[in-house]
C-alpha cells in the first residue's frame, strides 16, 4: 500500500517537472525542470526495487548510474546555456527564434 | 579470454581515450593530422571487427553481479551486427571526410574523441541485451551528438540548434526511462529475453493499461530522438546548426532511436498480443505527410533535407505499424505481410542512412564556392563539380525513390506489406498515404536534382572547381554502395530476413 502512495507521488513529481519544462520561458528554469524529472525517475527506480523483506540491489545500481548520466547531461546543458548567454545576451526561449527557413 | 562481443566496444572506447594523446604526439612531430587518420583507421577497424562477428552470432556476455541471469547483458544478434555495420560504415566515411572538411576548426582532438564515443554508444546500443545497458549507451550517443551538433560554438546557429536538440531529446529519453522503471516494477527485470517470456505470461495478471502506458512512453521517448512529427521541431534547427559532416551522422542517430523502438516493441511486447500498430501507423502517416509538406516550403537545402528525414522516418514508422497491425489482426496467416513490411523497414533504414549521409556531405561540398546553402544559389553547381554532382544525383534520385535505385525497392516493400490485406480500411488508408507520399517525394527530389544539375549557374563570375579528393571520395564510395545495394538487392533482403529472425530469437 505504501509503495502505491510513493508511485503516485513520483508520478506527481514527474507531472510537475514536465509542466515546468514545457511552460517556463527561462532556459535555466527548464534545465532545473529536467533535473527534477531525472531525480523523480531515479526515485521511481528505487521504489520499484523496494520490497517488504528485502531491497533489490539491481534497481539501486540503476539509480546510481542514472544519477551519473543525469549529472553529465546537466553539465552539458548548463554549458550550452552559458553559450546561449554569450550569443544572445539573455537566457530566454523567446530570444532563440532566429532560425527560420 | 575476452568475450568477442567486447572487441569493437573496447577498441572504440580505448581509442576514444587515446585520441588526445595521439593528438599531442602528432603535434610534437609537426603532423597534427595524425589524430584524424588515427580515428578514421580505428573506425574502419571497428567496422571490420563488428562485421567479423556475423558468423559468431548469437553471442551473449553476462556480467553476473546482481541477481544472476537478470543482470547486465550484452547480446549480439545478426540484427545488431546489421545496424552497427551500417552505422560504422557511415561514421568511418564521415571521419575520413572530416579530415579535410573540419580542417579550419580548432579543438579537433575533442571532435574526434566525440566521434569515437558516438561510435561506442551506437555499437553498445545495438549490442545490449537488456534495457538498462541500452539506456546508458543511448545517453552516451545523445551526449556525444549534442556536443557534436553545437561543436562550432562560435556560430549562433550551432548554439541555438544544439540547446533545442539537447532539451527535447533529453526529456524524451527521460520519459522512456520512466517507462523502463515502470517496466522494472511490473516484471522485476529489464533483460530482453526474460522480459519477453514474463510479459507474455503475466499479461492477464497485470492491468493492460499499465503495459500500454509503458509502450506509449517507449514510443514517445525514443520517438523524440527519432524525429516523428509531433516531436520533430528540433531537427531542422539542429541540422542547420551542425557542421555538415555531423548532420550526416545525425541520420545514424535517428535510425538507432528507431531501432530502440523496434527492440522494445517487437521483442518485448509481442505484436501478437499487443495492439499498438495503429499508434505507429498514425505517427508514420503524420510524419510522412507533414514532413513532405514542410520540405517543399524550405529555401535552405539543409532544412529541406531535415524535413525529408522526418518524412523518411515516417515511412519507417508506418512500415513498423503495418507489420504490427497486420500480425495482430490477421494472426499467423499474415506472417508473410509482416515479414515483407519489416524487411522494407530495415532496408529503408540502410538506404536512408547512406542516401541522406551522402547528401549532407555533398551539400557541404557544393556550398564551398558560394558559402551559401540556399537552393537558388546552388543552381547548376553540380555540373561544375563532376564527382560531387554525380554522387549527389545518385543520392537524390535514390532517396526520391526513382525506380531502378534502391530507395524505390525499400518503399515498395513497405507498400506491398500494406497492400497485402487490402480489405482492411486502416491498411487501405495507409496504402493511399504511402503511395501519395512516395510520388510526392520523387517529385520534389527530381525538382531539386534538376535545379542543382541542369539549371544555368546563377553567378558565372565566381570560379567553381571540384573540391579536394578527401571530400569527394567518401561521397563517391557511398554512391557506389547505394548502387551495389540496388544490384545485389537479393543478398541484402536475405541478410535482413536472417537478421529479423534473430530479433525474435532473443
Amino acid at each position: 500500500m505504501m509503495y502505491n502512495i510513493l508511485v503516485v507521488f513520483t508520478f506527481l513529481l514527474i507531472s510537475i517537472s514536465i509542466y515546468c519544462v514545457t511552460t517556463k520561458k527561462n532556459i535555466i528554469k527548464t534545465v532545473i525542470g529536467v533535473e527534477v524529472l531525472t531525480s523523480s525517475i531515479n526515485l521511481n527506480f528505487v521504489i520499484m526495487g523496494a520490497h517488504d523483506e528485502y531491497v533489490d540491489a539491481l534497481a539501486q545500481s540503476f539509480a546510481i548510474i542514472s544519477i551519473a548520466v543525469g549529472a553529465s547531461v546537466a553539465a552539458l546543458a548548463l554549458a550550452m546555456v552559458i553559450n546561449v548567454y554569450r550569443h544572445y545576451g539573455k537566457v530566454d526561449w523567446d530570444a532563440l527564434r532566429r532560425l527560420k527557413w | 579470454m575476452v568475450n568477442e562481443a567486447l572487441y569493437p566496444l573496447m577498441l572504440l572506447s580505448i581509442s576514444a581515450l587515446a585520441v588526445p594523446v595521439v593528438s599531442r604526439v602528432g603535434e610534437s612531430f609537426k603532423f597534427p593530422k595524425l589524430r584524424d587518420f588515427f580515428s578514421a583507421a580505428v573506425l574502419f577497424l571497428a567496422l571490420f571487427t563488428t562485421f567479423s562477428l556475423t558468423s559468431l552470432t548469437p553471442i551473449s556476455y553476462r556480467v553476473e553481479v546482481f541477481g544472476g541471469p537478470y543482470g547486465v547483458e550484452l547480446y549480439v544478434s545478426t540484427m545488431s551486427v546489421y545496424i552497427s555495420v551500417i552505422s560504422l560504415t557511415m561514421l568511418s566515411l564521415v571521419a575520413f571526410y572530416s579530415i579535410k572538411y573540419m580542417e579550419a576548426d580548432n579543438g579537433l582532438d575533442r571532435y574526434y574523441t566525440l566521434l569515437l564515443t558516438l561510435a561506442t554508444g551506437i555499437v553498445g546500443v545495438t549490442f545490449s541485451g537488456d534495457f538498462f545497458t541500452l539506456y546508458v549507451f543511448w545517453e552516451l550517443i545523445c551526449i556525444s551528438s549534442y556536443t557534436l551538433v553545437s561543436f562550432q560554438k562560435y556560430r549562433w546557429q550551432a548554439v541555438e540548434g544544439g540547446i533545442k536538440y539537447l532539451l527535447m531529446s533529453t526529456v524524451g529519453s527521460l520519459i522512456a526511462l520512466y517507462g523502463l522503471s515502470l517496466l522494472y516494477g511490473v516484471a522485476g527485470t529489464l533483460n530482453f529475453s526474460a522480459l519477453a517470456t514474463i510479459i507474455s505470461q503475466s499479461q492477464h495478471a497485470v492491468p493492460n493499461m499499465t503495459l500500454y502506458a509503458i509502450v506509449v512512453m517507449i514510443v514517445v521517448g525514443f520517438g523524440v530522438s527519432a524525429a516523428v512529427v509531433p516531436f520533430h521541431s528540433w531537427i531542422p534547427d539542429a541540422y542547420v546548426g551542425a557542421p555538415n559532416c555531423v548532420a550526416s551522422l545525425s541520420t545514424v542517430v535517428l535510425k538507432v532511436a528507431a531501432f530502440n523502438i523496434v527492440r522494445g516493441l517487437i521483442t518485448v511486447f509481442s505484436p501478437l498480443s499487443f495492439d499498438y500498430g495503429l499508434i505507429l501507423i498514425c505517427l508514420g502517416i503524420l510524419s510522412m505527410t507533414l514532413g513532405n509538406f514542410f520540405a517543399i516550403m524550405q529555401r535552405d537545402i539543409r532544412r529541406l533535407l531535415a524535413f525529408s528525414s522526418v518524412s523518411n522516418m515516417g515511412y519507417i514508422f508506418a512500415g513498423l505499424g503495418v507489420g504490427a497491425y497486420v500480425i495482430n489482426h490477421y494472426g499467423s496467416q499474415a506472417t508473410y505481410a509482416f515479414e515483407v513490411a519489416m524487411v522494407g523497414v530495415f532496408l529503408h533504414m540502410l538506404n536512408h542512412v547512406f542516401g541522406k549521409g551522402l547528401l549532407f556531405m555533398a551539400v557541404g561540398n557544393l556550398s564551398q564556392p558560394t558559402k551559401s546553402y540556399s537552393i537558388s544559389k546552388l543552381e547548376g553547381i553540380g555540373r561544375k563539380m563532376p564527382m560531387t554532382g554525380l554522387s549527389a544525383s545518385v543520392g537524390l534520385l535514390g532517396l526520391g525513390g526513382v525506380p531502378p535505385l534502391s530507395g524505390f525497392w525499400s518503399k515498395l516493400f513497405i507498400i506491398s506489406g500494406a497492400a497485402s490485406v487490402i480489405v482492411d480500411p486502416v491498411l487501405a488508408v495507409t496504402l493511399a498515404f504511402l503511395v501519395f507520399n512516395s510520388v510526392f517525394d520523387a517529385a520534389y527530389y527530381i525538382w531539386v536534382f534538376q535545379r542543382i544539375m541542369f539549371k544555368p549557374v546563377a553567378d558565372e563570375s565566381r570560379p567553381v572547381t571540384e573540391v579536394s579528393a578527401f571530400m569527394w571520395t567518401p561521397i563517391l564510395l557511398l554512391a557506389c554502395l547505394l548502387i551495389v545495394v540496388t544490384i545485389r538487392l537479393d543478398f541484402f533482403v536475405t541478410f535482413v530476413q536472417v537478421a529479423l529472425r534473430s530479433l525474435f530469437g532473443g
